[in-house]
């Protein structure tokens, strides 16, 4: 007979009367392996704190959403939203899968030139290009979106001095009803400052303008906004083609769709409220089929769906470090990975899931990372069983920005595995080491001479 | 200016129907022949310039009363008359009375041949040679009381004739040809080929069966074919007494041959089989119509042969089901044009008969039922699909599967197949709970469009209150109808298509491929063309492009003007226009070469089906280059095509091998391929090339014949190149048009 666990006891307060409204409580998930690959073999084998990418569930993703939209609409193409997570390997499935690239800035741009991306099939968004990375971009025949006047001018100046004929799209800002207001990009819609600029870029015979963009915000949980969006684009599109005659080839409505992970302050969980990929694509493509254009002249739909494609096929794994009372009599568990590499945990209440089986009784707890810093919080409060030092915990939901936000402070970054759709474990980076932090490190003359 | 008119009848009318007179009476349509011919014809002076005279005067006066010039082009008003010239000049003495006969017999044999052609024409039946037969026969007869016209004994001591045209020379090389002492068999063979115009010399004989097979391997094979049959059946019969001379078998047998084994026939198998069964029954008819005719002193020239190849084209034209033995469709006055021709618009154009129906929705879908399926197409009613969304998992839901809205496909848009107008709409039912079946309203919400009088679409299971459109509705082709649902007879959403010929829901099925649509490939994304959907296929629709259809807009009107230069280096211009003929083809004509390409537009595709012209022609190395086109933007989808073989850029000897073999087992294949390599924009390409290739497979070996690349910008052909051995265009547009 094998050894039974052993569990450190708790005094839990019992509830008597009717079971409310919710039902009684669920028995805690245990997710001892990720798609046949155990935690613990993975740990082992990788070490803690460890993330771990499914392959198989980007390109289920990445094909649902395409398939969503591709079925409602008769032209549409995604683009990588690189900032979200730019792993090569990462990117690469995206790119196999039929994905563009979108980018904000010159090392984004180039990390997709050198993953293979064409020059015309990369989207350089955001409001920092320089002069340099312009007239690459636009000898690579790459799709500018222009976020300001200034950059207007600047891409005006330079076309005309390189005799370059870029492919522009501007990106305008409007108000779609929802709070807040993302006014600080682009060009804006009800005040005519988007109209002027296109005017600008309609007199300018070196600049092409081919498409419109806007990206109302993040993790929408409206998908109401979009519509207003998708018309107004729309309207700006017809009125270009009514008084300049031009067809616009795309619009493109950016990003922003949610994922199912729960925003803090939410009262029920995110798979349960958040609109599903379909509503979304419904509200988008209703606007543009409705609107009257030609079939043969309705612009090509461009999305940069960043999150929902990637956040659910990236998990944390990691290993409890200490178990703590705390003054207040709660109960709380310091991990080996804290804000420091799961940056999203500021903003979401993550599915955390014990990687053992445990007892039947759970406890509210506290779960702190390993920073010697009082931020470093990453569930204020979430329901587990009786976790021992040692023991392996799996974040749920972490594939957006945490693997390009993450900080190297106090600890180094960990690992980052891809299960590749047999399962099979492949490292895509490693993890950090002193010696590679050094690496840029200059020390002056003065400050080496061991005295 | 009316010089250049004048020259301009003379070289593309008058001049082509003179020898085309002479060609036709082979069945071909070759210059070449028809010079060998005229030169050979001269070898009895006389009668060679009464044949030539003959031919004139019949194809100037049919062209000054204004007949069909496409008919007086092929020499077919004339011929009767170039072998009336030919038979008068042979038997009469030349004189002044002489040649009034003579013009008076042109007259009356262009007379017969438009009135009997009309006549005949009309169930599609050609005159041959009856106008010719009986013109001669109004001459033959009275000729003996017209004492100023006298018989001539040329053709007896034709030596003589030699002698006075070349020389002792030229009598001594056409005595020792002659007398060559070849086998009885060729000997025979020889004259009779030379003694359907009018002559029984070696040398003629063998001229025109060298002719023959320059121009044409398969004519050359039946004339052999031909004669030996009659040959061996008078040898059997011992007949040979009664019917046999020269005439009577190079006219009568090896024109059979010629007739039915290649021309009017498609040459096969079956037909050189029916050839040598025809030649025998020729025999009978022959002598009985000798018999008969002698008691009046007519003989019967070829009689025989036409009556026997009428009858029997009338005797095919009556069948219902012509399997195996197909009349000619379109005459390209060539046994190896039309074998060639016929076997690939056989593969090519079926197509043409079906209007184009496109795949009603967007995106990936599968076939869950095809025709014939297990579940509920069954009987009249089995030919129709059944389509549905499935992800990655090949499951048709997420979730547990239990709501409608799980289903990938439910709420999907649902386009138009094509255009048309809407017939009958049935809405108000209610999407069905999974698995259930509302077997009371079988078809649930329903639409008809009526695209064709008879040709009528019917999509199913719509959901409720989602038509965009109402009944009497004009829709265009890919126009959103409804949105697909779960109503009627469907356990889990799906979309029911069928084609029916009336327009109420429900009506028995008609088996109707769709035009173009993507399926899985052995590598990749495989077009496919006009073909019925099997149950599991995963497909998609083709999605065109407007690039590409603006530059190969090439309705009626278009003018094209390319500079291109050649090999040599030497700059030309050349000028193409698209037409319409009269029975509604397009095509387009270059007329610095008299040259004409024409092609199919459905919209979806760009293809050519036949060429007819100078093959140094830029249309034809267009015509190569261009041969299929896809009309949407696709990269990596490689467009395939057959060549017709007797367009083929050099036919070489082994070409020239296979036409023999061709009717029984074609061993050449052209494979045209084209792929769309360079493009500035991956959905909508300012400009864009175009890389094609034909692959010559001779024999089981494989060979690049040639490749050419098109390239397109600001919405036009601008440029193509061709590469072919030495031949290497490149051809810039400077203006286009329409």
């Amino acid at each position: 007979m094998e050894k039974l666990r052993y569990e450190r006891p708790i005094i839990k307060k019992l509830n008597v009367g009717f079971v409310n409204k919710f039902g009684t409580q669920a028995k805690n998930e245990v997710v001892t392996n990720l798609e046949g690959v155990g935690v613990k073999e993975l740990i082992k084998e990788f070490g803690s704190p460890l993330f771990v990418i499914s392959e198989k569930q980007i390109r289920r993703n990445y094909q649902h959403a395409s398939r969503v939209f591709k079925t409602r609409y008769p032209k549409v193409q995604f683009a990588w939203s690189y900032k979200t997570n730019y792993l090569n390997a990462v990117c690469k499935v995206f790119h196999q899968e039929g994905s563009w690239a979108e980018v904000v800035s010159g090392f984004e741009y180039e990390k997709a030139l050198a993953n293979g991306v064409p020059g015309s099939k990369i989207i350089f968004n955001g409001p920092d290009k320089t002069d340099d990375q312009l007239v690459t971009a636009a000898r690579n025949n790459s799709l500018i979106h222009i976020d300001h006047f200034d950059e207007l001018y600047s891409l005006i100046k330079l076309s005309e001095e390189f005799q370059l004929k870029p492919k522009v799209a501007i990106r305008v800002n409007m108000d779609t009803g929802i709070y807040p207001r993302w006014d600080r990009f682009g060009f804006n819609y009800e005040n005519g400052q988007a109209w002027t600029a296109i005017s600008r870029i309609m007199s300018c015979e070196h600049l092409n303008l081919v498409g419109l963009h806007c990206h109302i915000g993040t993790f929408m949980m409206e998908s109401s906004a979009y519509a207003i969006a998708a018309t107004k684009l729309c309207q700006l599109s017809w009125d270009i083609s009514e008084k300049f005659g031009r067809h616009i080839q795309y619009l493109d409505l950016g990003g922003g769709f949610p994922s199912t992970n729960t925003l803090k302050g939410s009262y029920l969980p995110g798979t349960d409220t958040v609109p599903g990929i379909d509503q979304f694509a419904d509200a988008i493509t209703d606007v543009i089929l409705g609107f009257g254009f030609r079939q043969e002249e309705l612009p090509l739909l461009i999305l940069e769906t960043g999150r929902a494609l990637i956040d659910d096929a990236g998990y944390l794994l990691g290993t409890v470090l200490a178990n703590k009372r705390l003054s207040d009599g709660r109960s709380s568990t310091v991990m080996d990975f804290g804000v420091n590499s799961l940056f999203t945990s500021f903003w979401y209440d993550h599915k955390v899931t014990p990687a053992q089986e445990g007892g039947q009784y759970t406890e509210e707890t506290v779960l702190y990372g390993p920073l010697c810093m009082n931020i470093d919080v990453i569930r204020e409060n979430v329901v587990l069983p009786l976790l021992k030092k040692g023991d392996h915990l799996v974040v749920h939901k972490v594939g957006a920005y945490n693997m390009t936000q993450w900080m190297q402070f106090i600890t180094l970054r960990p690992n980052i595995v891809l299960l590749d759709q047999s399962s099979h474990p492949h490292l895509i980076r490693k993890a950090e080491t002193l010696e590679y932090l050094e690496s840029v490190e200059i020390v002056p003359h003065h400050l080496s001479k061991n005295s | 200016m009316n010089i250049k008119r004048h020259w301009g009848t003379i070289n593309e009318l008058i001049l082509p129907a003179a020898l085309n007179s002479y060609s036709i009476v082979f069945f071909l349509n070759n210059r070449l022949f028809a010079i060998g011919m005229i030169v050979l014809s001269f070898f009895n002076f006389y009668a060679g310039l009464s044949g030539l005279i003959a031919t004139m005067t019949a194809v100037l006066i049919a062209n000054t009363m204004g007949f069909d010039k496409i008919q007086l082009r092929q020499g077919l008003y004339s011929f009767n008359a170039l072998l009336i010239g030919l038979g008068m000049g042979t038997f009469f003495d030349p004189g002044f009375v002489y040649f009034s006969l003579l013009f008076l017999a042109v007259l009356l044999t262009l007379i017969l041949s438009v009135t009997l052609g009309g006549w005949l024409g009309k169930y599609g039946l050609p005159h041959l040679s009856i106008p010719f037969v009986i013109g001669f026969w109004l001459i033959v007869l009275p000729s003996s009381s017209f004492e100023n016209l006298g018989l001539t004994q040329r053709n007896i001591y034709w030596i003589n004739e030699a002698y006075s045209v070349g020389g002792s020379n030229l009598v001594n090389f056409l005595q020792s040809i002659d007398s060559l002492t070849i086998n009885k068999l060729s000997d025979t063979y020889l004259r009779s080929l030379s003694s359907i115009f009018f002559q029984n010399n070696l040398l003629s004989g063998l001229l025109i069966s060298v002719l023959l097979l320059i121009s044409s391997r398969i004519a050359f094979t039946l004339s052999i074919i031909g004669f030996l049959t009659a040959y061996f059946f008078a040898s059997f019969t011992g007949s040979a007494t009664a019917g046999f001379s020269y005439y009577n078998i190079g006219a009568n047998y090896i024109m059979t041959a010629l007739a039915v084994g290649g021309f009017f026939v498609i040459p096969s198998k079956k037909s050189y089989l029916w050839t040598i069964l025809l030649v025998p029954l020729t025999s009978l008819v022959l002598l009985f119509m000798t018999k008969l005719f002698n008691g009046i002193q007519l003989p019967v020239f070829s009689l025989p042969f036409s009556v026997v190849v009428i009858y029997f084209i009338y005797f095919l034209m009556l069948r219902r089901n012509p399997a195996g033995l197909i009349l000619t469709p379109i005459q390209n006055y060539s046994p190896e044009s039309n074998l060639y021709s016929y076997a690939n618009n056989k593969i090519r154009l079926a197509q043409l008969l079906y209007y184009p129906l496109h795949l009603p929705f967007w995106g990936e879908w599968i076939v869950s039922q095809g025709h014939n399926g297990q579940y509920t197409h069954k009987g009249e009613w089995g030919k129709a699909f059944d389509f549905m969304l499935l992800d990655e998992e090949m499951k048709s839901f997420t979730g547990n599967g239990t709501r409608c809205e799980q289903y990938h496909c439910y709420n999907k848009p649902i386009l138009a197949p094509a255009d048309g107008v809407v017939e009958e709409i049935i809405d108000g039912i209610e999407d069905n709970d999974i698995g259930k079946s509302d077997l009371l309203n079988n078809w649930g919400n329903t639409i008809t469009i009526r695209h064709l009088p008879g040709l009528y679409t019917q999509l199913s299971h719509l959901r409720k209150d989602s038509f965009k459109v109402a009944v009497g509705d004009h829709v265009k082709c890919g126009d959103i109808l409804a949105n697909c649902g779960n109503s009627g007879r469907s356990p889990q959403p799906h979309l029911h298509f069928q084609v029916q010929a009336s327009p109420k829901p429900g009506t028995k099925t008609i088996s109707y491929p769709f035009s173009y649509y993507l399926g899985a490939g052995s590598n990749g994304k495989k077009l496919f063309s006009f073909a019925l959907p099997v149950e599991g296929e995963i497909i998609s629709g083709v999605r065109t492009d407007n690039l590409l259809k603006r530059a190969f807009d090439l309705s009626p009107g278009t003018l094209l003007k390319f500079r291109y230069t050649d090999q040599s280096g030497l700059e030309h211009f050349n000028k193409w226009e698209a037409f319409t003929d009269a029975y509604n083809n397009s095509y387009l004509y270059c007329d610095t070469t008299n040259s004409s390409a024409y092609y199919v537009n459905d919209g979806n595709m760009l293809y050519f089906t036949t060429f007819y012209g100078s093959k140094n022609s830029l249309l034809y190395y267009f015509y190569l280059t261009a041969f299929k086109v896809l009309l949407g933007h696709y990269e990596n989808l490689e467009i395939v095509d057959q060549l017709p073989l007797n367009t083929l850029p050099n036919r070489n000897g082994m070409i020239w091998i296979n036409d023999f073999i061709a009717p029984f087992a074609n061993r050449v294949k052209a494979k045209y391929s084209m792929l769309q390599t360079g493009s500035d924009d991956p959905y909508q390409p300012q400009s864009l090339t175009l890389t094609s290739k034909i692959d010559l497979s001779i024999f089981g070996k494989t060979r690049k014949a040639c490749s050419g690349t098109i390239l397109l910008d600001n919405n036009r052909i601008e440029k193509f190149t061709f590469l072919h051995n030495k031949i290497k265009i490149e051809a810039t547009c400077i203006s286009s048009s329409s």
